[in-house]
């Protein structure tokens, strides 16, 4: 199984010289696992510069497969799929899967003639195939990838899911945006989680200010700490960096995750993880 | 009148090393006239220009938004005055026959795509719909904003203050064979070449003697598609020239054109323009 990071940030895209390491671009990754068509995880602005790159092969020819799967639909984590170039391409095949049985109604809205000049490939007829579905809390496969997904506590009144994939022995965890206001909310990521060689955590607080942001839909970096030593996983990737925050801020704030008994890396945009 | 690039990037917000000089924030332009201050656009660059604005507590503020597509209001639910309860944000746009501008904004923020609604903003936003070619006054400026082609509804403004002129023209396609704007393209042969007539007259009406005017450029030549409504640096060219301009901004960079690549284009349409010319970027201050 191979992972990149194509989108890091919360959010807003943040193009800025201070987040040229990191990276800028709104959260989005790539999984590809062998003999199993691409799968992408959130469709924030860093979709776009990987559609960029699948064009390179299948997708460039119309002959692409993937599969988005969505947390949930705050804007930052599906603002890249009007910019996702493989689905003006007739012949790709792509399946969206997402918390909602509103979902198709929402993609569509994001591509209403009010806000977006692109076709709107969410109709009949324009484009790559496209299927939506409804995955609340359902666990099912892809190819030879294995996907578990649960619900997650985000903001009030929002569903928001959190997704393991398995593939060949080995495993990852994506809980991009996640916020624990009591054990219950702990328990069902780690039930989720538990084992996972690598987890791709929210860390978009730390926890000098996490008290006023409290109630709002985010935990603290320590936070994530804590449920990636209680759920034994190999490695935690700090991930949904907070728009504000310089490179050289992310890096002093991972420098202070050493030592508390889980390997840590700050997530950086462009990094592949080869599992 | 005192003018900042906040954001000079078109159809999305560009993070990449590709773009790090001139920048990658999605159009916005701050722009004081004395002791107003008129914003253009809410890109990704109204986010920093928010945070500036609460911390000097400038929060009388004025938003003219030429478009609603994404790139030109993609910043407003994160323009940390809306979250100011001193702040009183006046937002004007061209009306639009089926919605109102109100409506716009608050779909834009809205559970289940945003943490936090309209509704919860604690500043006090009024929503202001504008008539094509109607003079309004707002504060020390005199405004007149004109229809352009451009999918949707789409206008540009022209800011006077004390004698300066300020012409903004983004997005639109100047000279192009389709008409591509809402209630624009099912009309009789004669109403398209009225319509034409008039989206060319008003381009015109907002460039005259601009002592600055800010044109999308888009397109070079060879990539030029009729049907998205964007320009070339040329039609800017021939618009700046009708209209006896001062000095040209190109604006509205295109997603994947690199630094470089605005350098080399800069430096080729600078031979050709009888006046001054420059590429816009991110952060530049200037004064008229």
């Amino acid at each position: 199984m191979k992972v990149k990071l194509w989108g890091t940030r919360a959010q807003v895209p943040t193009p800025h010289p201070n987040t040229q390491i990191h990276g800028g671009n709104t959260v989005c990754l790539e999984v590809q696992v062998e003999g199993t068509h691409t799968l992408i995880l959130d469709a924030g602005m860093g979709l776009h510069w990987l559609g960029n790159d699948l064009l390179k092969g299948d997708f460039g020819r119309g002959q692409g497969r993937a599969h988005i799967l969505l947390t949930h639909v705050h804007w930052d984590h599906i603002q890249g799929i009007p910019f996702f170039i493989p689905m003006l391409i007739p012949g790709n095949h792509v399946t969206i899967y997402g918390p909602d049985t509103a979902l198709p109604s929402q993609l569509r809205t994001q591509m209403d003639t009010i806000f977006c000049p692109v076709p709107n490939f969410f109709l009949e007829g324009i484009g790559a195939d496209v299927v939506v579905e409804d995955v609340e809390a359902s666990d099912f496969s892809i190819g030879t990838a294995k996907i578990k997904t649960a619900l997650i506590n985000h903001q009030a009144g929002i569903t928001c899911l959190g997704f393991r994939i398995e593939a060949n022995g080995r495993s990852i965890a994506y809980l991009p945006d996640v916020e624990y206001l009591q054990e219950a909310h702990r328990q069902q990521v780690i039930d989720l989680i538990a084992g996972v060689d690598l987890l791709f955590h929210d860390a978009m607080l730390t926890s000098e200010e996490y008290p006023k942001h409290r109630g709002r839909g985010h935990c603290s970096i320590d936070d994530g700490i804590d449920i990636a030593v209680r759920a034994k996983v190999g490695r935690l990737v700090l991930f949904s960096h907070h728009p504000d925050r310089s490179d050289t801020e992310i890096d002093t704030i991972l420098a202070a995750c050493s030592g508390n008994g889980v390997a840590v890396d700050a997530g950086r945009e462009g990094t592949e993880y080869a599992l | 009148m005192q003018i900042t690039f906040r954001g000079v990037r078109g159809s999305y917000p560009v993070a990449a090393p590709h773009s790090v000089r001139y920048g990658g924030n999605t159009p916005c332009l701050e722009v004081s006239a004395g002791e107003t201050c008129l914003i253009i656009d809410a890109g990704t660059g109204i986010c920093s220009l928010g945070k500036d604005l609460v911390e000097r507590d400038q929060l009388e503020i004025h938003l003219l938004i030429g478009h609603t597509h994404w790139d030109h209001i993609q910043g407003f639910p994160h323009f940390a005055p809306q979250y100011n309860k001193n702040a009183h944000i006046r937002i004007y746009s061209l009306a639009h026959e089926d919605r109102s501008l109100g409506d716009i904004f608050r779909a834009q923020q809205q559970a289940p795509f945003s943490p936090i609604p309209l509704a919860d903003a604690e500043a006090q936003i009024e929503f202001i719909e504008l008539q094509d070619g109607e003079p309004i006054t707002i504060g020390e400026a005199q405004i007149t904003c004109h229809r352009l082609n451009h999918p949707s509804v789409t206008g540009g403004y022209r800011i006077e203050h004390q004698g300066k002129v300020l012409s903004y023209v983004s997005d639109v396609d100047l000279y192009g064979p389709i008409l591509l704007g809402d209630g624009m393209k099912n009309g009789s042969p004669e109403q398209q070449r009225a319509w034409h007539r008039h989206l060319q007259k008003g381009a015109l009406d907002l460039a005259h003697r601009a002592d600055l005017m800010v044109c999308d450029t888009f397109f070079l030549p060879e990539e030029y598609k009729p049907d998205w409504g964007h320009s070339r640096p040329g039609d800017a060219l021939r618009l700046g020239e009708e209209a006896q301009i001062e000095r040209l901004a190109l604006f509205h960079h295109e997603p994947h054109r690199s630094d470089d690549e605005i350098d080399a284009i800069q430096a080729r349409y600078r031979k050709e323009a009888p006046f001054d010319l420059f590429a816009s970027v991110e952060g530049l201050e200037l004064a008229l």
